[in-house]
């Protein structure tokens, strides 16, 4: 059998199948040459994934990936006011409309501002999640 | 309609920004062309991903835009991408000075480094592709469009270049 040239590199990946495998170990029991040649491979292989990792400047990513997301705590934070607001005077209409119905151990002042709080906090909050107002 | 999960730019940026990095400043030696070669990788990406449909793995499709990306701004360029790391560079390594063994370390990388832009283009890019970047044999042959056994030909002769030029 003639030596197993780029067969070694891909012997070392692990990229050869199950009969190209066991037909290159036995290969490298008998063969010096080969022996070598696989140990210097090995060798370049490590050098390569032993370089260092570079850390990308921060103004790269940071500046790429904020370009877009700029914009967005604005617009959020408007709507959570918008969707707070409306929220508030309807609490407050439903409870001026029917007092006695709402068994609520909560103050309203603190009740409507805990959700414009959490609203403000947290962006993602909707309205579904937000106190629910009304008889 | 396919089910595969498609991630948004941001997330590409953030999972594979740093990989894509370090791809480029492998294949360059320097800090300034890496930083324009993702720049330019991420800006194809983010118009790539208003059309994208997949039809093999996400990572291949990546890696085709960045090796391609990287192929044109060297034809545009027309500039030799062997350039040696400048000193103001080093800093970007994380190479601070320390014991003998770290100083040691550091000086084989720049060994490394500098032997690697000494191999012919196709052998450092598929050496710095399965090395640096981790992927297999199959996805660079997806992502450079070529056959597996070529793949395997170039990291086994680049390879076998690289220890020349370090002994």
């Amino acid at each position: 059998m003639s030596h197993l040239g780029d067969l070694l590199g891909a012997y070392l990946d692990g990229e050869l199948e199950a009969f190209d495998r066991a037909r290159v170990s036995a290969h490298l029991e008998d063969c010096t040459a080969c022996r070598i040649e696989l140990g210097d491979v090995e060798w370049a292989r490590s050098a390569v994934r032993n370089l260092p990792l570079i850390e990308p400047p921060p103004s790269l990513l940071g500046d790429l990936v904020g370009s877009r997301r700029r914009r967005r705590p604005m617009r959020w934070s408007r709507w959570a006011w918008a969707v707070s607001a409306v929220s508030a005077g309807a609490l407050t209409i439903g409870l001026l409309i029917a007092p006695g119905q709402v068994n609520s151990p909560f103050d309203i002042g603190t009740l409507v501002d805990q959700h414009v709080a959490r609203m403000v906090v947290d962006p993602g909050v909707s309205t579904i999640r937000g106190p629910v107002s009304g008889p | 309609m396919s089910d595969a999960i498609i991630p948004s730019w941001e997330e590409v940026a953030r999972l594979h920004g740093r990989t894509i990095y370090n791809f480029a400043y492998r294949l360059t030696g320097n800090a300034h062309d890496a930083h324009d070669l993702v720049q330019e990788v991420l800006l194809r990406v983010r118009r790539g991903l208003q059309a994208y449909a997949p039809t093999g793995s996400f990572e291949g499709w990546l890696w085709r835009i960045t090796r391609n990306a990287f192929l044109d701004e060297i034809r545009r360029r027309k500039r030799r991408p062997t350039v040696p790391l400048p000193d103001g560079d080093r800093e970007d390594s994380g190479a601070a000075p320390g014991p003998d063994e770290e100083l040691a370390t550091a000086r084989l990388s720049e060994d490394v480094q500098r032997a690697l832009l000494e191999l012919p283009y196709d052998f450092r890019e598929a050496v710095v592709l399965c090395d640096v970047v981790g992927l297999s044999y199959e996805e660079i042959a997806d992502a450079a469009a070529i056959p597996v056994g070529t793949v395997r030909s170039r990291i086994h002769r680049g390879r076998r270049m690289l220890r020349g030029l370090l002994e």
